[in-house]
């Protein structure tokens, strides 16, 4: 588990400076710095563990979509917010993938040989 | 007397050709099988066993031949219609369509069945499974997806028509043996209930030294932290082409979603903070989705990946296979590679297969809503499935596997996993911990040596 935590550590860095309320690239430099060698464990565990990888169903799998209908109805506008981005945001949530350590369907899986008599 | 397949002269007595495998005219009369028939002995040709397996099916109250036309939910318990797709294979000797020989193998330049005689080649679509997506209603499957008989044996016994000799098939190891008698090669090709036969197989297109190249590229790019032991006894000679057992479903389905997204209209600076202006929308979308081929493990042990237990992930990752070259399943096809047995129905995976059409239905209609750059919260996400189509499919896989067993006595199984279709490489190579961590903890040192005088320097001197 420790060494899988790490692993994620780039992406949990990088959506962490990302969505810092101050946006100054002087002050993340530091925090980059003191991180560094984190950083590059989890850079180098992922790249020969390959953990994070799977097969982006949501991406890959051929799909048509017809009858297309929109709606879009404005409702307010929202001034002086802090954040990058939208809080709550689920458009990139992923539900479907099978490797999630810990998450995800790993733990619903890990038991699926009970479902073979 | 001759051959009258392929020339080859023969013993008088003969009642095989020892060349091609041809059954010799007249050569049944006094054969074993003739006698057998005869005697009335308890030899059972393939097409009795399946009448019996389907008596046993039906007494379980398993699926029928009966079709289902209302919608529902991915592999609810409805009664599906069940598509045959053995086509012309048939159980017992394969013959070459050109020369009558029984010796066919997989030629895996160009993915089609050779005649190791004749050196003529051929393959058969598994078009009986082509459906158009838009036109599903209910539950179709394929007769390869039908739920596994757990208890069916995986001994499977087969009179060899060439000499009448009863040969056991293994199933568990390989659709097919080798009459111990007249050499000949018995095939099974038509579905049983243990999960041995799926609908169709992509066969294998890359070759072992092909795979082995992509193989040794991939490990030799991350040598420099691999673990000694494993560079020490790293070796490609023996890696492994698989058929792995797959579900495939095609989904008619209608998507619903709705929910909030923000706009981004202004970004400015105030107090050494940034603050951002942003519009915010009801938003809904509402679409046919028709989805083509969404793969599933359809193997227990694959199917979990767990990656604090296993590797398995990367075999997922090797994904996706070009699905539209599927083949009707001949057992020709496995020879010389191995295979894993079935042994998950379409209940098993059903969750996953909901799962992965949630996402994509998010996915789709993210597309169709790039302009909300902040984002957006999607409230409802609603799937309703009209119509799927499950079939079950062989893929190839060339594997390379490395057992480590660490220092506490834990071991963890490192694949290397090659597409057999398409080439694409993925794989889990055992680290040298301590070299890492020395390495990542004298970079921590260099980075803290810097960022610390950074950070007091920018908090005295930066306004």
């Amino acid at each position: 588990m420790f060494f899988s935590v790490l692993a994620a550590d780039p992406l949990y860095v990088s959506l962490l400076l990302s969505s810092n309320d101050d946006s100054s690239g002087l002050a993340a430099i530091p925090l980059l710095l003191c991180l560094s060698g984190f950083i590059y464990f989890g850079a180098v565990y992922a790249r020969y563990r390959n953990s994070d990888k799977r097969h982006l169903h949501e991406e890959e799998t051929p799909v048509r979509i017809e009858n297309l209908q929109q709606h879009n109805q404005f409702v307010i506008r929202l001034t002086g917010l802090r954040n990058s981005s939208m809080q709550d945001r689920n458009d990139q949530q992923v539900e479907g993938a099978l490797n999630e350590s810990g998450g995800g369907f790993a733990e619903q899986l890990a038991n699926v040989k009970d479902w073979v008599k | 007397m001759y051959c009258e397949k392929c020339g080859n002269r023969l013993a008088d007595d003969a009642r095989f050709c020892d060349t091609c495998g041809a059954t010799v005219a007249g050569a049944a009369i006094g054969s074993p099988a003739a006698a057998a028939d005869a005697s009335g002995s308890s030899v059972i040709t393939p097409e009795q066993l399946r009448a019996k397996w389907q008596q046993e099916a039906a007494a379980r109250g398993s699926s029928t031949a009966t079709s289902a036309t209302v919608a529902a939910p991915i592999a609810a318990p409805v009664l599906p219609q069940v598509v045959q797709n053995s086509g012309s294979g048939k159980d017992g000797i394969n013959k070459c369509p050109y020369c009558g020989a029984s010796d066919i193998q997989l030629n895996t330049a160009t993915g089609q069945l050779r005649c190791n005689y004749c050196h003529r080649e051929w393959s058969e679509a598994a078009d009986g499974l082509d459906f158009d997506i838009a036109s599903l209603n209910g539950m179709t499957i394929g007769a390869g997806s039908e739920d596994i008989n757990y208890d069916a044996s995986s001994v499977v016994t087969l009179k060899c028509s060439a000499c009448g000799a009863e040969v056991v098939i293994e199933t568990d190891e390989a659709p097919q043996a080798r009459c111990h008698w007249c050499r000949n090669t018995l095939s099974l090709n038509n579905q049983v209930p243990n999960g041995a036969i799926p609908d169709a197989v992509i066969p294998f297109r890359v070759t072992k030294e092909q795979a082995q190249g992509l193989i040794e590229t991939f490990v030799h790019k991350r040598q420099f932290y691999a673990h000694p032991r494993f560079k020490a006894e790293f070796t490609t000679d023996n890696i492994m082409g698989a058929y792995l057992p797959y579900m495939v479903v095609d989904v008619n389905s209608h998507a619903s979603l709705s929910g909030q997204a923000e706009l981004l209209v202004r970004k400015y600076d105030r107090d050494k903070t940034t603050y951002y202006d942003a519009d915010l929308y009801d938003i809904s979308r509402d679409f046919d989705l028709l989805i083509d081929d969404l793969t599933l493990e359809a193997s227990a042990e694959k199917l979990n990946q767990n990656t604090l237990v296993n590797s398995n992930n990367v075999i997922n990752a090797i994904l996706p296979y070009p699905l539209k070259e599927t083949l009707r399943f001949n057992a020709n096809y496995l020879r010389g590679f191995t295979s894993e047995k079935r042994d998950l129905n379409r209940d098993a995976v059903a969750g996953v297969a909901q799962a992965q059409v949630r996402d994509i239905a998010r996915y789709q209609a993210n597309q169709t809503a790039l302009a909300y750059n902040r984002g957006i919260h999607w409230e409802n996400i609603n799937v309703g499935v009209k119509g799927q189509l499950w079939k079950s499919v062989y893929l190839p896989v060339w594997l390379y596997s490395y057992l480590e067993v660490k220092n506490n006595g834990k071991r963890f199984l490192h694949y290397v996993a090659v597409n057999g279709a398409t080439g694409e490489t993925m794989g889990s190579v055992p680290i040298h911990m301590p070299k890492l961590l020395l390495i990542s903890a004298i970079i921590e040192l260099i980075g803290c040596a810097i960022g610390i005088p950074l950070t007091i320097f920018l908090f005295l001197f930066v306004p």
